[in-house]
């Protein structure tokens, strides 16, 4: 586990992370060093399931700081992110002091850190000094637009003002990782306040790569197989939704505990549906993927 | 930039050129940007082409589509200087644009100090008699008619939010809010005075706007502007797509600006969208490029007159397609209300058993407060497709849904 202040450069940043089974490739490792250097947060961007909420667990893991998650959601406000007054408690503490504590008094306590919900946000400024917390604010997209707004001030000064307490800043600010998979566009402002990465489908030559790290024990013929299949499929037209990597990570440990040990249309058949997860693109690959798995890599 | 990294400001002047080429290229870098761009060279190896190269693009773009405009302005700029942008476009003619960017005032464009223009190739679609490939001029239309619109738009939007969400509003009816309850609880001393109760709000409706911009619909164009503008304002996620042989997003365009402006860098934009309309080929570019925007509380707003070259059967097929994908298509045409219209036209009429509403402009217009029924397609309660989805009557769209 190491310090970000001590990452020389972004080389450093892609063992870190192939350590921990991720294969970042230079671009990303360099967004990643900028911005833990920086201290700002990083925006990932790219389709569902190339391994952008990876990003912040493999973090997590090389730095031995706490990961803090934040998935949004539409509806998701303020009282689920950054904080809420533990009312029940608040009630008990003023029926056992109504009668011998002064209601200002009264007030101060009940009002105190004491009674403090703290959310993911909140929780994420109050790490310690030797490992940064990660914080990871997962689908970004979904989340509404107003929900931006409430996120600029933590980003951009790492602090959460509450009204009755104060201002709360962070020691050290954490490791910052937004994911958005672009189901709608986000403010400027917000992606002014962060560095940015995208994340595309791999090649083939790094999709075998991360299969061969992440099964090891899959053939490695059988895994070329799988990923030369799977590029295949990406390149298919009028899919509506194309797999990623955790779709082919999925298939292949699938391949692996029914003990199929090359790809041939039965198998796929059966399988399809660990790659595939819509109903139209179902239907329209059941009569293709016959003459996808022939056709030449 | 640190000076005792830079002492001569020779690196720190060379990336604020860099900054304004970028710039210049379309990106829009703040300072903001600029000043992270000089820490992050000051962290890591200039020298190193491949990492410099990933910590501009880091620092500077914002979009997939940002990362490959910086990434040609890189290119161009580290290579010899701030002289062309090879595009790598598909496409024809390689002319040279004209030196104002859309929205930009020609004074500022001929600034001494602003890099050469970039030298791009356009693709200019294709070729068909019935429609030029000259730029698009949108008129703004009165203020008045765009607020009209902009209220049927409020009207539809309403219409079409039939789902519950996962918001929940404070009501008269429905369950008990014990949280809120507790809260109001403490202004009376921690007595339950009154309870207080919530139920689920209806999901608001998102709007993805396929907007014909045809040669055909030429005459209409200002008006139908008009019209999508007041639909993005009204829909928090809306996004518009221009079409006519090929599908062009404009929600930059039309969401970030005021109506005057929008209408002037938008009319700039889909002059490169031009040049007959292929509905068919167009819807199917929008389902692969959009198929995350298509959920169950997408609404598809399809804005054409229905005339195309391509082979009608497949604007049905298409549109069968994003009709199990969406929860409601409502195509509007600009001839709904003319005296003796019938969806004659054969696109028109093989996406008509898919569509849950056919409008015309007019029904956005005032109308005393109530959604005018529209045209109901021939068959609305036939199913679209093996698998699809039983289509709504029109005209019962809202209750249907709350029922």
């Amino acid at each position: 586990m190491t310090d970000t202040e001590t990452w020389k450069g972004p080389p450093q940043v892609q063992e870190l992370l192939a350590a921990q089974s991720y294969i970042a490739d230079a671009s990303l490792a360099t967004a990643i060093f900028l911005s833990a250097r920086l201290g700002k947060p990083l925006l990932v961007e790219g389709e569902p399931g190339c391994g952008k909420t990876e990003i912040a667990k493999v973090l997590s893991a090389a730095t031995g700081g706490e990961l803090i998650r934040l998935q949004c959601f539409e509806g998701l406000d303020s009282r689920s992110a950054l904080y809420d007054w533990d009312y029940p408690r608040q009630l008990l503490m003023i029926r056992m002091h109504e009668r011998e504590t002064a209601t200002e008094l009264l007030e101060k306590q009940v009002f105190s850190e004491r009674f403090l919900q703290r959310g993911p946000l909140l929780r994420a400024l109050g790490g310690d000094a030797t490992h940064r917390p990660v914080l990871l604010i997962d689908e970004v997209d979904r989340a509404d637009e107003e929900f931006e707004g409430l996120l600029l001030e933590v980003l951009s000064d790492f602090q959460i003002t509450v009204p009755e307490i104060g201002t709360l800043r962070a020691t050290r600010p954490p490791l910052v990782v937004i994911t958005s998979n672009r189901t709608r566009t986000l403010s400027d402002a917000l992606k002014r306040r962060c560095l940015y990465a995208y994340v595309d489908y791999p090649d083939a030559e790094k999709e075998l790569t991360i299969l061969r790290r992440r099964v090891p024990l899959l053939d490695a013929a059988f895994a070329r197989q799988i990923v030369a299949f799977v590029q295949r499929l990406r390149a298919e037209p009028d899919l509506a939704k194309r797999p990623g990597v955790a779709e082919t990570l999925d298939w292949a440990a699938a391949l692996l505990t029914l003990r199929i040990e090359a790809l041939d249309p039965a198998a796929v058949a059966t399988t399809l549906g660990f790659l595939i997860k819509d109903a139209d693109d179902l239907e329209l690959l059941r009569a293709r993927h016959a003459a996808l798995l022939e056709s030449p890599e | 930039m640190s000076e005792g990294l830079d002492p001569s400001g020779a690196i720190t002047r060379r990336l604020a050129e860099f900054c304004r080429f970028v710039r210049s290229c379309g990106l829009s870098v703040g300072v903001g940007a600029e000043l992270d761009l000089g820490l992050a060279v000051a962290l890591v190896d200039p020298m190193d082409r491949s990492t410099f190269r990933s910590a501009c693009r880091a620092t500077l773009a914002k979009s997939p589509e940002e990362v490959e405009l910086h990434d040609r302005a890189f290119d161009a700029f580290w290579s010899g200087g701030p002289s062309k942008i090879p595009w790598t476009g598909t496409g024809t003619a390689t002319t040279r644009p004209s030196p104002v960017r859309p929205g930009t005032r020609p004074k500022e464009a001929d600034r001494p100090a602003r890099p050469e223009p970039p030298t791009v190739s356009i693709p200019l679609g294709t070729w068909s008699a019935s429609a030029p490939n000259v730029g698009h001029s949108l008129l703004a239309q009165p203020e008045k008619e765009l607020h009209d619109l902009r209220d049927g738009a409020r009207r539809l939007r309403r219409r079409v939010a039939t789902l519950p969400g996962r918001r929940r509003a404070r009501s008269h009816r429905g369950g008990v809010d014990v949280r809120d309850t507790l809260r109001r609880s403490l202004r009376y001393g921690g007595e339950f005075v009154e309870l207080r109760r919530q139920h689920p709000s209806l999901r608001r409706g998102e709007f993805v706007v396929a907007w014909d911009v045809s040669g055909s619909m030429r005459e209409h164009e200002s008006r139908f502007f008009a019209l999508v503008y007041a639909l993005a304002s009204v829909s928090r996620r809306a996004r518009i797509f221009a079409f006519s042989t090929e599908l062009t997003e404009i929600t930059p365009e039309v969401r970030r600006h005021r109506y005057r402006r929008a209408t002037v860098l938008t009319g700039a934009r889909i002059a490169l969208a031009d040049g007959g309309t292929r509905i068919g080929g167009s819807l199917s570019e929008l389902f692969d490029r959009a198929s995350t925007l298509l959920r169950d509380r997408t609404t598809l707003i399809l804005l054409s007159d229905g005339w195309d070259l391509g082979d009608p059967e497949r604007v049905g097929r298409e549109l069968e397609r994003l009709a199990r994908r969406c929860h409601a298509i409502v195509w509007v045409t600009p001839y709904t209300h003319a005296p003796g219209f019938e969806p004659r036209v054969a696109a028109l009429q093989s996406a008509l058993p898919h569509l849950d509403l056919l409008w015309g402009p007019e029904d956005f217009g005032p109308s005393s407060g109530r959604v005018r029924p529209g045209v109901v397609a021939p068959d609305p309660a036939s199913v679209s497709g093996s698998t699809g989805r039983p289509r709504q009557d029109p005209t019962k769209a809202r209750t249907a849904g709350k029922t």
